[in-house]
């Protein structure tokens, strides 16, 4: 669709709230206030694994100011957990990593809280620690969950444990086609953990209403499911439970996994709360947010790869493990999304991969975004490089030989709808100047692809409704965290009412009064909440117009709206305001309320029908590397994107930045680092390494047109995309400056001068 | 914790004998204020940045003396110091955030004595000494015998730093300081190494040299041996790398967090050999041959 259709969709206009954030003026979770509130924190555990003896809180409780002491005891034997049930709010009998909650206090003072905290007196008996997943799959290694089953889909005769999700991957013969093949590469590529890092801490405050229901505001991505796992854990009915979301200052999936992001700290803020009798506000400072909360998890990945002398590839094979750490978090999703994507988005007829997911006595894995995506493409892409080398063929020119078409499948997706990568790889190569830029000494470039899934998980809904001047109010379930809430929904809305952009106001999610939603997940805003938002406008202007048409005497398939004006199609003379319209309605219905919906099962027949449109991109780099030091200066960084239509460009543009970036991030210095007692040995950042700008290249982006996805207007999900393709393509470019292939991140200066002098 | 703003070194000396071990100077407060957040609180502060006549850089005896108060930032846009100590000027320039320049002083980055400590080989290399009170005593202190371990100085529990003495090297001299940290200035530094060559009068060969190495052993250190081999000496590109290798044998690092102590050797090499040739080339206009 082109852009000079529409009126708004399209275009940039500033972020909704945007100015207050920068000045320092948005409201975040933090700034909440409730009546008597007082201070919570939580005692973490001090072992990464070890028995719990006793916990003597007599000492803690007995101080003037502190309201409430709450342990394991104080709450239901309920567990919680999204595929294995495997977890306590607070530690029962067992604490499985450093950072796990054991206790929590509530007092009239955050000095108060730390004092009480120290006072609590925890016997624990070490327990043998197991920080590397692939020690912990042994036989020998020590047992982390006596009660969880091994996965039932685990092969025959495999020989594993502390395995909490499996996953293979089997296309067509591959041990025979790897028999046929002219050349074999087999490489073992892994990358650390690393925290999503928002800079906004956790925070989340409780209290219990005078009729009996609580309240309790986050600062989660996904509100729904915290509610709902909130009354699990708590033993309270789901209509009890009431989540506020408060705005979000970063959340990058995060936040984005229920009370499984913040190790429970919602549970176990309202236990405080219902145990104190007053309101309690618990915020995470940031070294307890580095070490107690979801990460993006490290893989281990071993791949091999098939291919005739002519670049075809015949078969690959591979095995990943995937650190789940201590409990199985979103680690089975994670893991098994990185499993498939170990097979890559080429031609691929036969193949097979096996994922293990595993827990270690380390953090919990959670969906940062784009879920096992970089880690599977930091292999899948340096791989086909190294492929490349040994056929002696351009790496560009290996991937276009094995470019699925129109109709085609790869690993995971059965049919492909169109296929965008191959465009992507061209413009790409255009902009880098591959095979043309003059290289100096020590410089490489380099260039890596990725994709993303496009139909995955539930739908959901919108209200529009219309007030009486005509501007509209929208109720989505996705919260705002630079994402649509600000950006597409107003958009969407404006352009199907034919009203201003700022006639469109966007509420924050509260599960007492927005639809339902499964969170601001998995690039599903614009699919889900746009797709919803333009179908609740559309139905709002549909009730719109049949008003109207009786006091315009026309039919309502003949009318229009531009500029609040509602018109008769080829008789502009005919109009009446909307705010008339909608100010009647008021006395007639109440007001207009447009309702929508993004109904997955539709999402996947057509899927189904007519082949995934999903997103593909290819990035390209010029690095330096200093052969002294082992520093690597990136000096161009172009990134391509089809994310179909750009409802907001600026918006889509942020997010691909945003992405690669933290990619970059992860490619050139983070990493969680622990010793071998699993004690993290950076928790703040001045040890923990995000890059600085000074360290960040302006990435050069272009969307490429012409490939409609499955979101309204043919927009495609943006948010996860960018962060794919960033680790191979710095570390291909790496590979083209020095001829060394480094197959562990991150690519830090010791990393790379170790590699440079052990070549 | 007992809090206290003297506004006399006398005054702040008597503080500092009654309370001892139990007490913290703090001056800018970019270290002490993040212990007190994250360690441990101490059971008194002495902020000394109301004592009169601590903060200021002026010429004095061929030489600069630099109150212990003065900002780094007040070091950095010093026309003096970029002009006269163009070594402790590239510090004071790497020297974190510009918002921590802004607050953090010499003073405190000296008695803070970090191995790492941005100004500290600079001021090796410069000969530098400090002037140090005790309620019963006056000395002045070169910094090379300053520095007892981390965090560790000579003056113990009870003495305070007045004033900072850096004597001008001499006028043929060139030098540097290079850092190497991952995110530059930003981070503490994973090694610093700061050199200063003086070449005869010939430009032939090296008169004097000075090697300063810092974060790769409990005190910032002179890469002695690594001087020695150079002096009186033509600079050769083979007697520079030797150098080089001699002071990253001199270096005694530690394995973190931050890199491990073979990979610091490896870069004190590198930033040694960078060092020299980099100051030769100013002092002399030619490469090393």
């Amino acid at each position: 669709m082109a852009k000079a259709e529409f009126t708004v969709v399209g275009s940039s206009p500033a972020r909704i709230g945007g100015v207050e954030r920068v000045v320092g003026k948005g409201v975040y979770g933090i700034d909440v206030m409730l009546k008597d509130q007082l201070h919570g924190g939580i005692l973490r555990s001090q072992y990464a694994h070890a028995k719990i003896v006793s916990i003597d809180i007599s000492e803690a409780k007995a101080l003037l100011g502190v309201h409430a002491v709450v342990t394991a005891a104080d709450a239901p034997d309920v567990r919680y957990g999204r595929s294995y049930i495997d977890r306590y709010i607070l530690a029962r009998h067992k604490v499985r990593f450093m950072g796990d909650p054991v206790a929590a206090v509530a007092a009239e003072t955050p000095a108060l809280v730390k004092q009480a905290l120290k006072k609590i007196k925890v016997v624990y008996e070490p327990l043998p620690v197991v920080i590397d997943p692939e020690d912990a799959m042994r036989p020998e290694a020590p047992t982390l969950h006596e009660d969880m089953p091994l996965p039932k889909n685990l092969p025959d005769g495999v020989k594993v444990k502390n395995v909490c999700g499996f996953t293979a991957v089997h296309v067509g013969d591959p041990e025979k086609a790897m028999a046929e093949a002219d050349v074999i590469v087999e490489e073992a590529y892994e990358t650390k953990m690393i925290h999503p890092q928002y800079l906004e801490p956790r925070m989340t405050a409780a209290q219990v209403e005078p009729n009996g229901r609580l309240t309790v505001w986050a600062n989660a991505q996904a509100p729904f499911p915290v509610r709902q796992e909130v009354a699990k854990t708590l033993g309270m009915p789901l209509n009890k439970v009431r989540v506020i979301s408060a705005e979000l200052g970063g959340g990058f999936g995060g936040k984005g996994s229920g009370i499984t992001s913040g190790a429970a700290v919602e549970p176990i803020c309202a236990l405080l709360a219902m145990k104190a009798k007053r309101a309690v506000m618990i915020v995470l400072d940031k070294a307890e947010e580095t070490i107690s909360t979801t990460i993006r998890a490290g893989a281990k990945m071993y791949i091999k790869t098939g291919v005739k002398k002519d670049g075809t590839i015949v078969a690959r094979t591979g095995k990943v493990i995937y650190d789940a750490g201590a409990y199985s978090g979103f680690g089975t999703q994670a893991g098994g999304r990185c499993t498939n994507m170990l097979g890559g988005w080429y031609l691929m007829p036969n193949c097979h991969i096996d994922g293990y997911v595993v827990y270690t006595n380390k953090q919990v894995c959670g969906p940062v975004r784009g879920p096992g995506g970089p880690q599977a493409a930091f292999a899948v892409e340096s791989h086909m490089d190294s492929i490349a080398t040994k056929l002696g063929m351009d790496p560009a020119e290996f991937r276009m030989k094995n470019m699925p078409k129109p109709g085609d499948k790869i690993v995971g997706v059965p049919k492909l709808r169109d296929v965008s990568l191959g465009e992507t790889i061209r413009i790409a190569k255009e902009k880098i100047g591959w095979g043309k830029v003059k290289l100096e000494k020590n410089q490489g470039i380099g260039i890596a692809t990725g994709s993303w899934i496009e139909s995955a998980g539930p739908g959901g809904g919108a209200v529009v409704k219309i007030n009486e001047d005509g501007s509209a109010t929208v109720h989505i379930g996705k919260i705002d965290m630079g994402t649509i809430p600000g950006f597409g929904i107003p958009l969407i809305v404006a352009e199907e009412l034919g009203i201003p952009v700022s006639d469109v106001t966007v509420v924050n999610v509260d599960t007492d009064a927005s639809p339902w939603d499964a969170g601001t997940v998995g690039s599903r805003g614009i699919l889900v909440s746009g797709t919803a938002a333009r179908l609740a406008a559309i139905d709002a202007r549909g009730q719109i117009f049949k008003m109207a048409a009786s006091l315009l005497e026309a039919s309502p398939d003949d009318l229009e709206i531009k500029d609040k004006q509602i018109r008769v199609k080829g008789t502009p003379a005919k109009s009446v305001a909307l705010a008339t319209v909608a100010t009647n309605a008021h006395n007639i219905i109440g007001e207009v309320i447009g309702r929508g919906y993004c109904d997955n099962l539709a999402l996947m027949a057509e899927e189904k029908a007519h082949g995934s449109s999903q997103p593909f991109t290819t990035h390209a780099c010029i690095v330096e590397v200093d052969t002294d030091t082992g520093n690597v200066k990136i000096l161009k960084y172009v990134a391509v994107h089809d994310i179909g239509f750009p409802i907001h460009r600026a918006a889509v543009e942020g997010q691909i930045e945003g992405a690669a970036a933290m990619s970059i991030g992860q490619a050139l210095c983070e990493q969680v680092v622990f010793d071998k007692n699993g004690r993290t040995m950076n928790p703040s950042f001045v040890d923990y390494l995000m890059p600085t700008i000074n360290m960040m290249p302006r990435i050069e982006t272009t969307l490429v047109p012409g490939y409609p996805g499955a979101g309204p207007y043919g927009a495609k999900g943006a948010g996860e995309i960018a962060c794919v393709p960033p680790l191979a393509c710095i570390a291909n470019a790496i590979y083209n400056a020095t001829g060394v292939r480094i197959r562990k991140l991150p690519l830090s200066p010791e990393n790379v001068l170790r590699s440079l002098k052990e070549a | 914790m007992e809090y206290f703003a003297p506004k006399s070194i006398a005054e702040a000396l008597s503080l500092l004998e009654r309370y001892g071990g139990e007490a913290k100077v703090i001056a800018g407060g970019t270290d002490v204020m993040v212990d007190i957040k994250y360690k441990e609180e101490p059971g008194c502060l002495i902020n000394i940045k109301a004592i009169g006549g601590l903060a200021g850089i002026k010429e004095n005896n061929g030489g600069v003396r630099i109150g212990p108060l003065t900002t780094i930032r007040d070091l950095e846009t010093s026309a003096l110091i970029r002009d006269k100590l163009p070594v402790l000027w590239e510090a004071a320039h790497q020297f974190a955030s510009l918002q921590i320049r802004n607050t953090a002083t010499i003073g405190g980055n000296i008695c803070r004595a970090s191995p790492s400590g941005e100004t500290l080989t600079p001021l090796l290399v410069l000969e530098a000494s400090g002037n140090i009170a005790f309620s019963d005593k006056e000395t002045a202190e070169p910094f090379i015998n300053f520095f007892s371990g981390p965090g560790k100085t000579t003056l113990g529990a009870k003495g305070l730093l007045t004033a900072i003495d850096v004597p001008y090297p001499a006028a043929e001299s060139r030098g540097v300081y290079l850092k190497h940290a991952v995110r530059g200035a930003m981070d503490i530094a994973m090694v610093g190494v700061a050199v200063l060559i003086t070449p005869d009068a010939a430009k032939k060969a090296v008169r004097d040299v000075r090697i300063g190495l810092g974060a790769v052993a409990p005190t910032p250190i002179r890469a002695a041996k690594a001087e020695a081999s150079l002096r009186g000496k033509p600079l050769t590109p083979a007697l520079l790398k030797q150098a080089a290798e001699l002071a990253a044998s001199e270096a005694s690092p530690i394995d973190d967090q931050r890199s491990s102590a073979e990979y610091r050797r490896w870069i004190v090499e590198a930033l040694t050999r960078r060092g020299l040739a980099q100051s030769w080339k100013a002092a002399t206009g030619k490469e090393a041959v």
